[in-house]
């Protein structure tokens, strides 16, 4: 131990001393650091202030997990004799529980309250107290519902004070980035001291080790500024809503290990690539590196073909260090472009409608089915909702759908090149849609003549009614005309997108062929192929069944359908519903959605008109609320798009450190080119005129590195999000369009152009005053005394 | 008869480099050996490449082919970390113009070859003032190079090749950028401490009279190395 402690004092006091005594070639490393820490600690501190705010708002809302409601009389005697006996039990599942007494228009019924234990889970409960209860005869017609406490106790996330492994590994990346491409530069400057290092015996783990102390020493002394920092934007955001930040003990800890992994990350490459160098390299590199004058150019110095070829032929001639300077600087600014993208794309989940109240039918899908009476009242019951809710303020619509998945309804959709040609290739749902079918015969062979060489099952089949193609027509981008399918049963509705992205490519008008299964052919038996190869399967579906084909007309297309899975939607009426299915639509859930600015009074207001509608008329539906107003009112209380941006914006922050800081350090090394320059004959006028060509030739090729790096970016982060990350599962339900923020981008391109001329020309000025060792201050002093 | 121990056997040494077109060979099959104790002189002109040959000797540069076994290791097969240790270990590096670290004290800069190997202060604080004592910069310890003179940043440097007490020392032109008095007492020096220490001392030097200090002179035309006859050198000079 003793020995552990000095060997890492020494370390420490060696890596102090050099940082301290080029405290200004370190200074970038400050600011990066200081850039770093900034964007662990927002990170940490928004995740601990948003848990405890939930935390806070939630508790003050609901002092209950569980209700349930609907009880009558005597089922309610028989729950309560169960919980208040085991109330006196100390190994009892829940905290506490009441009850209330509702009288409505079907008479009285009772409620329960329950308030659970931690780490006792809702189901333990139940089964206990209502499912396996002997004494209830029928649990059906009990209503259970979970508050958000519950859902709080219950959701990993919810609960987590770190923020998400995603986004510390986006962090770490992002971070390692910035001190791997400083430390770069740094050590292409410091190659004499690692020379002398290496001839000493130092190896990579050395030279590794000595870099991480000295990226720690950065790193523990930034850690001040950043927090101050974190500590006053978080106020300054946060105290809009009246929250207190929560800055926990811990942070500063993990902030520290955050950066010794940066740090470690950051130097691996730039060591590892140092020490496979000979010692002498890097000390002669050194010695001679003043020699970096072409004789061929510095001919010209007195000539009138000097300025215009001289710095052209430097940019040549340097053109590896400016190819990784514009890199690694316009790195930063597409990674802030695409900050304000991702920023963005969470503004817009956000401005979505709320769902907040679903209705789901208490009876069998088959019942209600199976009667007229059933179904007609189901029916007129969603046409009450959707008028009741429809005309409420804050209410943006009611939605419910039938929908039928293909492969359970035995259907296969035929369709042509052209209209799922974005789709091959894909990784997705798209493989068994490859031509299908060959060598048949008949109607199939017919349609596979005309051009319909490509069939699916990763389809369904919604049923449309008015209520809804309204809904359609105001929610979606649409090409054609929804109601259509209501005129004209051979029209039908098509969504283009799968897996988040549009794969589909349909035209009003283009005509599609719906296969109905009929029966399977005689003696045939269906050998299933590869259980993965969908291609397979759907031709042996094909060409061993009889299918009933049926051709419809594209009515309407939905452009920007959002779909996670791999199923697009072919959407139909009623009438038709009922014809290619074989059974009428049934919508088993009603939603209703408010408007996204929805305020507390209209919120509460379409609350109470549900329990009301509810209680009256004593519908066949089961009424949960989502409590999304709840959820979306402390999701903008997280000033996430405020947060966004600034993080955004500090990362920006690392592009002109590392133009100034690489660009300083070239200069330094050019100097004595210049003063060669000088020798020959060259005046201040031409050595200015020098670095401004410098400056204007690396601004331009700066500003076309940003445009195109920013875009090719921003499309990367466009398919992760929509394609690459619902992949694996982290698929959010929502389809984002590609874009690029002009103000994001605009001030990028003005960075890198700013950027590139002045880190140019400032070392001329440097040199200037270097020469007179005068600043500019006493010069124009000087002048004036003279 | 004595009985001495090799301690550096260099064996057809070649070291080439592109120039544009044209391959020049720095080093052309080179091989000699030293003893324990033993202090070899190499001369040669300028861009005989005996700068080359020494660096290669001292594990700092790579051959094109040939072996150098140091106490019967071969170091030229070692892969960069255990050529560092080893060096770090076994060889002292004493350079032409001292490449001492200017943001580094004297002290600080004598005692980074210990850091760069981790080795304990009690291992080497004996030696160290031994070192120092001999070198005569006891007082100026705690200066930076650029606040010392020219001879006693070379006292700093060998101070700093030593304090490891390697197997074999070597030195590139030592005295070089001195002038003569301060030379010559950088050399007695070094010659006392390689005395003191035992070691194999490797010198590239082009003054002739350096050369006829040590126990043997091998001289390098044209990246070709040969022994030259010490009693016609002393004569010569």
């Amino acid at each position: 131990m003793e020995k552990v402690i000095k060997y890492i004092f020494r370390n420490l006091k060696y890596a102090g001393k050099n940082v301290f005594s080029k405290l200004r070639e370190y200074l970038p490393f400050f600011v990066a650091f200081f850039v770093i820490q900034s964007v662990f600690l927002t990170a940490f501190v928004t995740t601990a202030t948003n848990y405890q705010h939930r935390y806070e708002e939630i508790t003050e809302r609901y002092d209950y997990d569980i209700l349930i409601s609907d009880l009558d009389y005597n089922d309610y005697i028989v729950i309560d004799e169960k919980l208040y006996i085991m109330s006196y039990m100390k190994n009892r599942t829940f905290e506490s529980y009441r009850v209330s007494k509702v009288t409505d228009a079907m008479g009285e019924k009772w409620q329960i309250y329950v308030l659970m234990r931690d780490g006792h889970t809702n189901a333990e409960f139940l089964n206990y107290y209502i499912y396996a209860n002997e004494n209830l005869y029928d649990t059906s017609g009990i209503e259970i519902s979970y508050t958000p406490l519950n859902e709080y106790r219950n959701d990993a996330a919810a609960h987590s004070r770190t923020p998400s492994i995603l986004l510390l590994i986006a962090l770490t990346l992002i971070s390692a980035l910035s001190v791997l491409t400083l430390y770069n530069v740094q050590v292409n400057h410091d190659r004499f001291r690692y020379g002398i290092y290496m001839t000493y015996g130092a190896g990579f783990k050395r030279l590794i080790s000595t870099s991480v102390f000295e990226m720690m020493i950065v790193a523990v002394v930034s850690l001040i500024p950043s927090g101050a920092f974190v500590y006053g934007i978080s106020r300054l955001f946060y105290g809009r809503y009246g929250i207190d930040v929560v800055i926990e003990s811990s942070a500063a800890f993990k902030v520290i290990l955050a950066s010794l992994l940066v740090a470690t990350v950051g130097v691996y490459l730039p060591m590892k690539m140092l020490s496979r160098k000979t010692p002498m390299s890097l000390i002669i590199a050194e010695d001679n590196s003043n020699l970096i004058s072409s004789p061929r150019s510095t001919r010209f110095v007195t000539g009138s073909k000097f300025l215009k070829i001289y710095e052209a032929l430097g940019v040549w001639r340097f053109r590896k260090y400016y190819l990784k300077l514009l890199l690694s600087a316009v790195a930063f600014s597409a990674i802030f472009v695409c900050g304000i993208y991702l920023t963005y794309m969470n503004e817009n989940t956000s401005g979505q409608s709320i769902e907040q109240l679903r209705f789901e039918a208490k009876k069998e899908e088959e019942a209600i089915a199976s009667s007229d009476k059933y179904y007609e009242s189901h029916i007129t019951d969603l046409d009450f909702f959707y008028g009741s809710f429809g005309e409420m303020e804050g209410v943006a619509y009611v939605d419910y759908s039938a929908n039928e998945y293909a492969a359970e309804a035995g259907g296969i959709i035929l369709l042509t090149d052209k209209m799922s040609n974005r789709a091959i290739g894909d990784m997705t749902s798209t493989r068994n849609i490859i031509n299908p079918y060959e060598s048949t015969t008949g109607a199939l062979k017919k349609y596979y003549d005309e051009g319909y060489s490509r069939a699916t099952y990763m389809y369904k089949y919604s049923a449309y009614d008015k209520n809804m193609l309204t809904n359609l027509a105001q929610n979606y981008e649409i090409e054609g005309d929804v109601f259509s399918v209501l005129e004209d049963s051979s029209k039908v509705i098509v969504s283009e997108s799968v897996m988040n992205s549009r794969k589909y490519s349909f035209d009003v008008g283009d005509k599609i062929v719906l296969c109905r299964f009929r029966e399977a052919l005689p003696e045939t038996v269906i050998e299933i192929p590869d259980p993965f190869d969908t291609v397979s399967i759907v031709r042996a579906l094909l060409e061993n069944n009889d299918y009933e084909f049926t051709e419809y007309t594209v009515g309407a297309v939905i452009k920007d359908m959002p779909e996670t899975e791999g199923y697009f939607t072919v959407g139909l009426s009623y009438d038709t519903y009922s014809d290619v299915i074989g059974q009428r639509p049934v919508p088993l859930c009603a939603s209703v959605y408010l408007e996204p600015d929805v305020t507390e009074k209209e919120y509460e207001d379409v609350a109470l008109k549900a329990k009301q509608i509810i209680n009256y008329y004593g519908y066949d539906f089961s009424l949960t609320d989502t409590y999304g107003y709840l959820y979306r009112t402390l999701e903008r209380e997280e000033c996430s798009f405020e947060f966004g941006v600034t993080l955004s914006a500090l990362v920006l922050m690392l592009s002109p450190l590392v133009w100034f800081y690489s660009q300083s350090l070239f200069y330094k090394k050019r100097s004595k080119e210049m003063y060669v320059l000088s020798a020959y004959g060259a005046t201040h006028k031409v050595l200015r005129k020098i670095h401004m060509a410098s400056g204007y030739i690396l601004s331009a090729i700066a500003f076309v590195f940003t445009a195109i790096l920013g875009v090719i970016a921003s499309f990367l982060v466009f398919k992760l999000m929509n394609e690459w990350l619902p992949m694996i599962g982290f698929g959010i339900g929502t389809s984002y369009s590609f874009y690029i923020s002009p103000v994001a981008l605009a001030v990028c391109l003005l960075l890198s152009a700013f950027c590139g001329f002045l880190s140019s020309y400032l070392p001329y000025k440097k040199m200037m005053r270097g020469q007179s060792g005068k600043s500019k201050k006493q010069q124009k002093k000087e002048r004036e005394e003279t | 008869m004595e009985f001495r121990r090799t301690t550096i056997q260099v064996e057809n040494i070649i070291k080439q480099y592109k120039q544009y077109d044209t391959t020049v060979t720095a080093v052309n099959r080179a091989s000699f050996s030293a003893f324990d104790g033993e202090f070899v002189a190499i001369i040669g002109a300028s861009g005989s490449g005996k700068s080359t040959l020494l660096h290669i000797c001292a594990g700092l540069d790579r051959p094109n082919s040939g072996t150098v076994r140091i106490r019967g290791t071969d170091i030229t097969s070692l892969s960069p970390d255990e050529l560092a240790e080893y060096r770090g270990n076994n060889m002292g590096i004493v350079f032409q113009n001292h490449n001492l670290i200017p943001q580094f004290t004297a002290l600080e800069n004598i005692l980074v070859p210990t850091i760069m190997i981790n080795k304990d202060k009690s291992a080497y604080e004996e030696n160290f003032k031994k070192i120092v004592a001999s070198l005569g910069i006891v007082d100026r310890l705690h200066h930076l190079p650029s606040e010392l003179s020219g001879g006693q940043q070379q006292r700093v440097a060998i101070a700093r090749a030593l304090i490891n007490m390697p197997l074999v020392l070597f030195a590139d032109e030592p005295t070089g950028n001195l002038d003569k008095e301060n030379a010559d007492e950088v050399l007695e020096l070094l010659i006392k401490t390689q005395k003191l220490l035992g070691q194999t001392l490797i010198m590239v030097t082009h003054d002739m009279s350096i050369a006829a200090r040590a126990d043997r002179v091998l001289k390098m035309d044209d990246g070709v190395l040969t022994a030259v006859n010490k009693e016609r050198l002393l004569k010569q000079i």
